[in-house]
């Protein structure tokens, strides 16, 4: 290209404009470190490595994913609350960490809001109600209608004490005004075991491992938690078209950094992973587990995890879940 | 035959260059991170994960599978040489391996592990072709009573057979049990014997307790010897197992075999037991019982076949339903779905090459760890030789590393100095640390399906018995404790678990 005064002029002019960019360009300088609050191969883990991953290609540093597990998420998610806040140490926050365990946990003296800064919100997951095939319930009113006739007869399965999948079904439990068994099992796998073996009557699992049991023919799914129906399960009604009023249980997913952390680079971050949720590719990834992206401002995810928090702490007061 | 091109189709993937490049790959690499002190097969396929995520699903779950029983092997060379057993499944190896080693007969306990493995490993891989789906269905009638009688009868046969110690045999199988309620309860949440601590409230690790109270509480009761060793005093007879020590080992790597196969494939994890259980049957069959404890082969022969037999099958419910039976599997669970893989009962129909691919390549990775290990046998022995003033700082410098890098947690590594003090104490005082271990292993399943049960139950007891199954097993629990009551048969009854 032939330099004239003219393309000098435009460079010029170019660097101009590039010149704030360039200030906020100085994040990041060096690895982030993604803090997952639980130990490697589960849902949060995967979803961690498939934003850390694509994030890496999108925000031009490395993002390290690091499982800080313990105490029910407790341990990783303090860990983060200490951090330095420079936008280098993120945490993977959900429904269960910010907005279950200040409830449950004595140890989890964060507030979501107030300790962290959110920086966006990933993704929801709804649940499906998933029941044994033997059950004679065909719905969700069924369900309801045997659960009456036999009061505290029904077992259902969750995966532990505080988890989604104990409070949807005590939410759908305090919402039908039945009373059923919990039986906390140590993660989905083995609560879905024993649904399979004919021992436990019903769960709340995720949708697109229920939905592959539900294909085989091994179990029945009743209703989605969601707001919408599930594109995975189309024929299976949400909680509300199935009756349950106001009947909603999604859990939230997003990363946090610690509270103080700097307007720029939360947007930064905000920005990339908006980015990275816009892809295709990172969408299908995201919906093996049942993942439904939810970009958006950080605004709004202060705004979903405040709901959140009172939303579960409401039903363990009204409910009187006993945890401790 | 369907079974026939299925297996057909399934070897056509695994042995595509590629394929067969990232299970040599991963054999390899499992093995030699494996092999660092306490180091298992979770910690290293955790480590590890992340390399395959550029790699298409069914290259990818061949390379972990490859990890995993890479890194069973070399758990199994770090309890052989140094008596640190990285997870429940090495602690019986480490018994007579390890004493093996201490009689110059390293090589023979390495080799006849790799040669059990291997078999045991080709049989299980039949198993599973054959059998997986009409097994899985089998499989999910198991329920928490069944689990729970099955444990029970785990510890009766460490109580019954125990001898000379039997006091302190049950003292060490309760201070196991005792160990593993620490942390959160499960069903209520409360935290357990915690201290307010955060960092147990998810309990003890298993190989926190297992490196600090096998192998360096190993460490400091040689250093008080100073240097004796037969491995370094010359003769040290033939590198590999002699053709007497090959007849020895065959019918128990047989019955081991089967025994894994069955156990393994319960969806809660039987396979935990499989090496304790493939012990007390050799000792109880064996001819010379008093050799067992000090480096009798069929020791490592049953339980090494045992535990790669259930490694194995239980594949088999994450196969067929899409469910972990344990911790590893879970990885595996979280490796599918990063690749995009929903895990279920569909996998078999909708990506076949997956499902046979990787069945077939656990036959061609379990014949890559017997041709990669049996050269390394060589090497391994000579690292016996290294002085203990340059092998034991070396041992601790690397089991430190191997901790830490399991939560990334240093108290971890603090607590395993607390243990190596007090398995050290146990030692002096004649105590075993093999029933704690079984004890600490057991106890968290026999808690957890004791309850469970209740719960279903709704309190009725009459539970474990309305179920045949918990019923016969708990009935010959209580058989064989009335028969070790019997003080004629006392006299016959054979020591397992004491060491010297």
């Amino acid at each position: 290209m032939k330099i004239t005064r003219r393309t000098l002029g435009l460079m010029a002019a170019a660097m101009m404009t590039a010149l704030p960019a360039i200030a906020v360009a100085e994040y990041p300088q060096r690895n982030i470190t993604l803090v997952v609050p639980f130990p490697p191969g589960g849902g949060n883990d995967a979803m961690a490595r498939i934003i850390g991953d694509a994030m890496t290609r999108q925000i031009g540093a490395t993002v390290v994913v690091e499982n800080k597990a313990g105490a029910g998420g407790v341990v990783g998610t303090q860990a983060v609350q200490n951090a330095k806040p420079d936008g280098y140490t993120l945490l993977l926050g959900h429904s269960g960490t910010m907005g279950i365990n200040p409830h449950v946990y004595p140890a989890a003296t964060y507030h979501p809001t107030r300790d962290f800064t959110p920086v966006g919100l990933i993704s929801e997951i709804p649940l499906a109600l998933v029941v044994n095939k033997d059950l004679p319930a065909q719905d969700v009113t069924g369900l309801i209608a045997l659960a009456k006739e036999k009061p505290g007869e029904l077992s259902y399965a969750s995966s532990g004490v505080g988890t989604g999948s104990h409070m949807a079904a005590e939410l759908f439990a305090h919402d039908a005004g039945i009373e059923v068994a919990h039986i906390p099992y140590r993660g989905s796998g083995p609560a879905m075991t024993d649904l399979l073996g004919g021992r436990i009557d019903f769960l709340f699992g995720v949708i697109p491992s229920s939905h592959a049991q539900v294909a085989a023919g091994k179990a029945r799914a009743l209703a989605v938690t969601g707001a919408e129906r599930s594109p995975t399960m189309p024929d299976v009604p949400t909680m509300q078209e199935a009756g349950i009023d106001g009947y909603e249980a999604a859990l939230i997913y997003g990363l946090l950094a610690p509270a103080g952390t700097p307007d720029d680079v939360v947007a930064k971050v905000n920005a990339s992973l908006n980015a990275v949720l816009a892809d295709p590719a990172v969408q299908e990834k995201l919906a093996v587990d049942g993942s439904v992206p939810r970009p958006g401002t950080p605004a709004e995810h202060r705004a979903a995890l405040d709901a959140d928090l009172e939303k579960w702490g409401a039903l363990i007061r009204d409910a009187k879940i006993e945890i401790h | 035959m369907d079974l026939m091109s299925n297996l057909a189709l399934g070897f056509q993937t695994a042995m595509s260059l590629q394929n067969l490049g990232l299970a040599f790959i991963g054999c390899l690499v499992g093995t030699l991170i494996g092999i660092l002190p306490g180091v298992g097969p979770i910690a290293t396929i955790t480590m590890l994960l992340p390399i395959t995520f550029g790699i298409d699903p069914v290259g990818a779950l061949i390379m972990l599978a490859g990890i995993y029983y890479g890194a069973q092997y070399g758990g199994s060379t770090s309890a052989i040489l140094v008596n640190i057993p990285g997870e429940a499944g090495s602690v019986v190896t480490a018994l007579d391996g390890h004493a093996m080693a201490k009689k110059g007969r390293a090589g023979a306990a390495l080799g006849i592990s790799a040669i059990g493995s291997f078999i045991a490993g080709c049989i299980a891989t039949v198993v599973i072709a054959a059998l997986a789906v009409p097994l899985t269905d089998l499989a999910l009638r198991f329920g928490p009573t069944d689990y729970f009688a099955l444990m029970v009868m785990g510890l009766v046969f460490a109580v019954v057979l125990a001898h000379g110690s039997v006091l302190k045999a049950v003292a060490m199988i309760l201070l196991g049990i005792l160990l593993s309620t620490i942390g959160s309860d499960l069903e209520t949440g409360q935290a357990r014997m915690t201290f307010g601590s955060l960092h147990l409230a998810d309990g003890i690790d298993f190989a926190v307790l297992a490196m600090g109270i096998f192998g360096f509480a190993e460490v400091l009761r040689n250093l008080e010897g100073g240097e004796q060793r037969d491995v370094i005093k010359g003769t040290m007879g033939p590198l590999l197992p002699t053709r007497d020590e090959m007849k020895r080992s065959i019918a128990p790597i047989l019955r081991g075999t089967g025994l894994g196969s069955v156990l393994g494939m319960l969806p809660g994890n039987g396979a935990v037991l499989a090496p304790f259980a493939s012990y007390t049957l050799e000792k109880k069959l064996s001819k010379r019982p008093q050799d067992f404890g000090k480096g009798a082969i069929e020791a490592v022969a049953g339980p090494e076949s045992a535990n790669n037999a259930g490694a194995q099958t239980s594949f088999i419910p994450l196969l067929t339903l899409g469910i972990p039976p344990n911790a590893v599997m879970a990885i595996m669970v979280g490796a599918m779905m990063i690749q995009g893989i929903v895990p279920g009962p569909q996998v078999m129909t909708e990506s076949p090459t997956l499902f046979w691919g990787m069945i077939a390549s656990m036959w061609i990775g379990n014949l890559m760890l017997l041709v990669i290990n049996l050269p390394m046998v060589g090497m391994w022995v000579r690292l016996l030789k290294v002085p203990y003033r340059l092998l034991f700082p070396a041992i601790l410098i690397f089991s430190c590393i191997g901790i830490y890098s399991i939560d990334n947690n240093p108290m971890d590594v603090v607590f395993t100095g607390g243990f190596a003090i007090a398995g050290y104490l146990l030692i002096k005082m004649g105590f075993e640390p093999a029933p704690l271990l079984l004890g600490f292993v057991l106890g968290h399943l026999i808690e957890e399906n004791l309850r469970r049960a209740m719960l279903l139950s709704r309190g009725e007891l009459s539970t474990f018995a309305e179920n045949p199954l918990s019923l016969i097993l708990l009935m010959v629990s209580a058989g064989l404790l009335v028969l070790s009551a019997l003080p004629t048969l006392r006299a016959k009854r054979d020591e397992v678990f004491v060491e010297d």
